[in-house]
C-alpha cells in the first residue's frame, strides 16, 4: 500500500497532466462556432441566449465576428426591443458591404420604426372631445384652403381644411409606401370638403347617391390630368361627421392613387375595395366579423366568385365588401412587402391574382392554387372572426 | 488441408507455366507469347509488341492451355468444401481475367462460411450495423442516418466503407454527397465546401450547376450565416403552417430549409437577369423580331439556370415567352392571312388569263403556307405549355385544319391547271 505522502504527489502530477491535456485539446471556440451556437438559440426560440452569444462574439473583435450583430439584433426584434435591435443593425450596417444583407438589414430598421410609431393615420374620432368635434361642425360663409406638399383642401371650416390636409398627407405616405414602392407621388390632389350630402351631390364630380365621398380623375382643358376628391363635413344630423376623416378620405384616397397606378390594366374589383378599405384608419372587425360568418354560412361568395365580382347587388354588398376587406388583409399580412408590392406589379401586368401570386412568390404554377388559397383564407378568416366573438361575448371591464 | 496446400503450389505452377504459347521457326528461333493464325500468319502478341511470321516459317506451335482450362484442372485438384482453397482460386480467377467465374466461386464460399470477409468484399459487400450490405442498401442506410443526424457513425465509419468498395462513379458520387450535406449539418464549413466543389467536378452537368451553387454560397459565407430574406418554403405562410417555416433574418445554412432559402434565393438572381432581358425583347418586338427572339432565348438560358437549381421555379416566365413570341408570330401570320384573303377577293372580281389565275392560285398557295408553317411554329411554342396554353393550342389547331384543307383545294386547283 503507498504512503499518502507518494500518493498526494502522484495525484497531484495526474491532475497536472489532466490539466496539461486539457490545455492541449480544448481551444476556445471559434467565431463561427460561437455564430452557429448564436443561430442555434436563435432558432430554438431561445431569444435571450442567441443575444447574448451574439454580443459576446460580435464585441470579441475577431475576423467576421462583427456579423453577429445581426444574430444580436435579430433576438432584440423578436423579443419586441425594437431601439436596441435598430442599434444592433445599425452595427451590422457599418460593416457589410453585401447588398442583400444591408436591404435585409434597412427593412427591418424601418419594421422596428414602425413598431415603435405606427404608420395608421390618427383615429379622428378618437382623437376629438366634444368641443372640437362642434367646432369642426361650424359651416363659414366662405370656403378656406390649406395647401400642403400634395394636397389643396377647401373646407367651409379653416380648422377643418388644416385637419383634412393633415390627415391627407399621413395616409397619401402610407398608401404610397404599400403601393407605389415607397415612390414619390409628385401630383397635387383638390380636396373639397362639401358642407352636406346635398351641397356634395350638387358639386361632386362622380359622386354616387348613397356615397359621402368620391373621387375622379379628368382631364382639364389645358390636357393635364385633375385628380380630386370629394367629401362631406355633415352627416344627417348635422354633426361633424368623423367618418368622413378616418374612413372615407383614406378610402378614396387608396382608389385614385390605384387608378393611377394601374392605368387600364385591370385591378380585381375585390382587390381594389380591399386596399381602400385596408387604408383607413382604423380596422373596421364588423367586416371581419361579417367575412367569418359569410364563408361559414351559406351567404358566402366563394373565392373565384369574388374575384370575377365587378359590380355588387344590394343584398350581397356588405358580403363582397367584407370578404374583399379580409381576402387583401390577409394577403397583406401574409406576403412580405417586396411579394405584396410585386403581386401587384404582375396584376398591373396583366396577370389574374392566383397567377400574379405564384409570380410573385417564384412559385411553379399549381392549377390548385386558387382552391388552396380559398382554403387557407377562409380557414382563416372563420377563425379569426370566432376569435373576435368570443372577444365581444367576454368583455375584460363591464361596459 | 493438404489438398489446400497442393492448390496453393498448383496455382503457383501454373502462374509460372501460364506465360503464353510457344512458337518454334524452322530457323530454330523460338518467340513465346499469346499466338494467332490468320490468312496464312502466324502472330504472336508479346509484352513488347506483335510479330508475324508467314506460316511456312513456322516448324511448330505448342499452345499452352487457356485460363479457363487452367480454372477448371484447379477446381479439380481441390477439395470444393473447402473455402479457403475455393477462395484462392477465385482469387486466381479474379487475376486472370476470369471476373463472372471468380464471382461464382465466392459465392460458392459464402454458402460455405458466410462471413468469409474477403470473399464479401471482392462481391462488393460492406458490414454496417453487423449486417452485409451491397452498396445500394448501404448508401440507403447511409441517407437514412443523414435524415436521422447520426453524422458521426456515418462520417467515421460507413461512408468510407461505402467508398471503399463501390466501384461505380455513380455511386461514389452519391457518397460524395452524402458526405458533403454530412459536413454541411455537422457545421464544418469549409470541408463542406471542398466536398461540394469536388462534385461539381465529377457530376453531370445538370446536377453540377446545384453543387457549384452551394460550393459558392459556402464560400461566400464562411461563418455558416445565410441571411433569409423570406420565409421558407415560399407558400408556407400564405398557404401551409407558418408554425415550421424559416423565418426572414439570419439562420444558419447547416439547416437544410436555409440551405434551399439559399439555392432559390440564387434561382432569382438568374430569374431577374432572364427577366431584364425579357423587358429588351420586349421593346424590340416590333421593329426587330429576330433581336427579340434573340434576347427570349438569352432569357429561357437564365431560366435554365432557374431550374436546375429550383426545378420549375422558372416556368411562369417560360410561359410569358411563348405567349409574346406567338404574339410576334401572329403578327407576320396576319399579315399573310390578309394577303390570302384579299387574293380570294379579287378572284372573283377580275378578268384574269389562265396564266394570270394560275398565278394568283400559287400566290395564294404560298400565302398559306406561310400559315401553315407560322402556324406550327406557334404549336411548337405552346405545346410543352398544354395547361396554360390551351387556348393557343385549340386555336392553332382549329386555323391549321382550314389552312390544310385550303391547301388542298389550291394544290388540286394547281394540279388540274397544268
Amino acid at each position: 500500500m503507498p504512503s499518502g505522502r507518494v500518493i498526494i504527489p502522484a495525484a497531484a502530477a495526474l491532475l497536472a497532466g489532466l490539466g496539461l491535456t486539457a490545455l492541449a485539446t480544448t481551444r476556445p471556440p471559434s467565431a463561427t462556432e460561437r455564430i452557429q451556437q448564436g443561430l442555434t438559440a436563435l432558432s430554438d426560440n431561445d431569444l435571450a441566449r442567441a443575444e447574448r452569444i451574439a454580443v459576446a462574439v460580435a464585441e470579441a473583435n475577431q475576423p467576421g465576428s462583427w456579423r453577429a450583430w445581426l444574430i444580436a439584433a435579430a433576438a432584440r426584434q423578436r423579443q419586441g426591443r425594437y431601439q436596441q435591435a435598430q442599434d444592433a443593425y445599425r452595427q451590422f450596417l457599418a460593416l457589410c458591404d453585401r447588398p442583400a444583407e444591408r436591404a435585409h438589414a434597412m427593412e427591418q430598421i424601418q419594421r422596428c420604426h414602425w413598431a415603435v410609431a405606427p404608420r395608421k393615420p390618427a383615429v379622428v374620432s378618437q382623437m376629438l372631445n366634444e368641443n372640437q368635434r362642434r367646432a369642426l361642425a361650424l359651416v363659414s360663409e366662405r370656403p378656406y384652403t390649406e395647401s400642403t406638399e400634395h394636397f389643396a383642401v377647401q373646407a367651409y371650416n379653416a380648422e377643418l381644411a388644416k385637419l383634412v390636409a393633415r390627415q391627407a398627407e399621413t395616409a397619401l405616405a402610407r398608401i404610397c409606401e404599400e403601393i407605389l414602392s415607397s415612390q414619390a407621388y409628385p401630383h397635387i390632389v383638390n380636396v373639397y370638403v362639401w358642407p352636406d350630402a346635398v351641397e356634395y351631390q350638387k358639386h361632386a364630380t362622380s359622386a354616387a347617391e348613397w356615397a359621402g365621398g368620391s373621387f375622379s380623375l379628368t382631364h382639364g382643358e389645358d390636357g393635364q390630368l385633375i385628380r380630386r376628391i370629394d367629401l362631406t363635413q355633415l352627416d344627417k344630423h348635422r354633426h361633424f361627421d368623423t367618418g368622413t376623416l378616418d374612413r372615407v378620405l383614406p378610402h378614396e384616397m387608396c382608389h385614385l392613387v390605384l387608378a393611377e397606378y394601374f392605368g387600364d390594366a385591370h385591378c380585381p374589383l375585390a382587390l381594389n375595395e380591399g386596399l381602400a378599405m385596408m387604408a383607413e384608419a382604423a380596422v373596421d372587425n364588423a367586416r371581419l366579423l361579417l367575412a367569418g360568418a359569410a364563408l361559414a354560412g351559406n351567404k358566402k361568395i366563394a373565392l373565384p366568385g369574388l374575384l370575377r365580382t365587378e359590380g355588387c347587388s344590394a343584398d350581397n354588398a356588405d358580403v363582397f365588401y367584407a370578404e374583399s376587406f379580409s381576402l387583401t388583409a390577409y394577403l397583406h399580412a401574409r406576403l412580405t412587402r417586396e411579394q405584396f408590392r410585386e403581386m401587384l406589379a404582375q396584376i398591373k401586368a396583366g396577370f389574374p391574382l392566383d397567377e400574379a401570386l405564384q409570380r410573385a412568390l417564384y412559385v411553379p404554377p399549381d392549377p390548385a392554387f386558387l382552391e388552396r388559397l380559398a382554403r387557407a383564407w377562409e380557414a382563416e378568416a372563420i377563425r379569426q372572426a370566432q376569435f373576435l366573438k368570443a372577444l365581444d361575448a367576454n368583455p375584460l371591464a363591464p361596459s | 488441408m493438404r489438398r489446400a496446400g497442393a492448390a496453393c503450389l498448383l496455382v503457383g505452377i501454373l502462374a509460372a507455366a501460364a506465360v503464353g504459347d510457344r512458337v518454334l521457326l524452322k530457323d530454330g528461333r523460338v518467340f513465346v507469347g499469346k499466338v494467332t493464325e490468320s490468312e496464312g500468319k502466324v502472330l504472336i502478341e508479346m509484352v513488347y509488341g506483335t510479330v508475324s511470321f508467314p506460316a511456312a516459317e513456322v516448324e511448330d506451335i505448342v499452345r499452352m492451355p487457356t485460363p479457363a482450362d487452367m480454372l477448371e484442372w484447379q477446381l479439380s485438384q481441390i477439395d470444393r468444401s473447402d473455402p479457403k482453397a475455393l477462395f484462392q482460386v477465385a482469387e486466381w480467377a479474379r487475376d486472370n481475367d476470369l471476373p463472372h467465374q471468380a464471382d461464382e466461386l465466392l459465392r460458392q464460399v459464402l454458402a460455405l462460411q458466410g462471413d468469409h470477409v474477403r470473399s464479401r468484399k471482392l462481391l462488393g459487400y460492406l458490414k454496417a450495423e453487423g449486417k452485409w450490405l451491397k452498396v445500394p442498401a448501404a448508401l440507403q442506410l447511409a441517407r437514412s442516418k443523414l435524415a436521422a443526424g447520426q453524422y458521426k457513425a456515418l462520417l467515421d465509419e460507413l461512408l468510407p466503407a461505402i467508398e471503399e468498395v463501390a466501384d461505380d462513379a455513380r455511386m461514389r458520387l452519391e457518397v460524395k454527397e452524402i458526405e458533403a450535406h454530412c459536413r454541411l449539418q455537422t457545421r464544418q464549413f469549409d470541408l463542406a465546401q471542398k466536398c461540394f466543389e469536388s462534385l461539381t467536378e465529377k457530376a453531370a452537368p445538370a446536377e453540377s450547376a446545384g453543387y457549384s451553387a452551394i460550393a459558392e454560397i459556402l464560400a461566400a459565407h464562411p461563418d455558416g450565416m445565410y441571411v433569409v430574406t423570406e420565409s421558407y418554403p415560399p407558400l408556407a405562410m400564405l398557404l401551409g403552417d407558418p408554425v415550421d417555416a424559416v423565418k426572414p433574418g439570419p439562420a444558419s445554412l447547416a439547416q437544410p430549409k436555409v440551405l434551399a432559402a439559399a439555392l432559390r434565393d440564387r434561382a432569382k438572381q438568374a430569374i431577374a437577369l432572364g427577366q431584364q432581358l425579357m423587358a429588351e425583347a420586349r421593346k424590340f418586338e416590333r421593329t426587330e423580331p429576330e433581336a427579340a427572339k434573340s434576347r427570349y432565348e438569352q432569357a429561357k438560358k437564365h431560366f435554365d439556370t432557374a431550374d436546375l437549381l429550383v426545378p420549375r421555379i422558372a416556368r411562369s416566365f417560360r410561359v410569358e415567352i411563348a405567349r409574346r413570341r406567338i404574339a410576334m408570330i401572329r403578327t407576320g401570320m396576319n399579315v399573310q392571312a390578309e394577303v390570302f384573303d384579299r387574293l380570294m377577293g379579287e378572284l372573283g372580281k377580275k378578268n384574269l388569263t389562265p396564266a394570270a389565275y394560275k398565278e394568283q392560285n400559287a400566290r395564294m398557295l404560298r400565302a398559306l403556307n406561310h400559315v401553315h408553317s407560322d402556324l406550327n411554329a406557334i404549336l411548337e411554342l405552346a405545346e410543352p405549355f398544354e395547361r396554360e396554353l390551351v387556348l393557343e393550342i385549340t386555336d392553332a389547331n382549329g386555323r391549321l385544319g382550314t389552312v390544310n384543307a385550303l391547301r388542298e383545294i389550291l394544290t388540286k386547283e394547281l394540279n388540274a391547271l397544268r
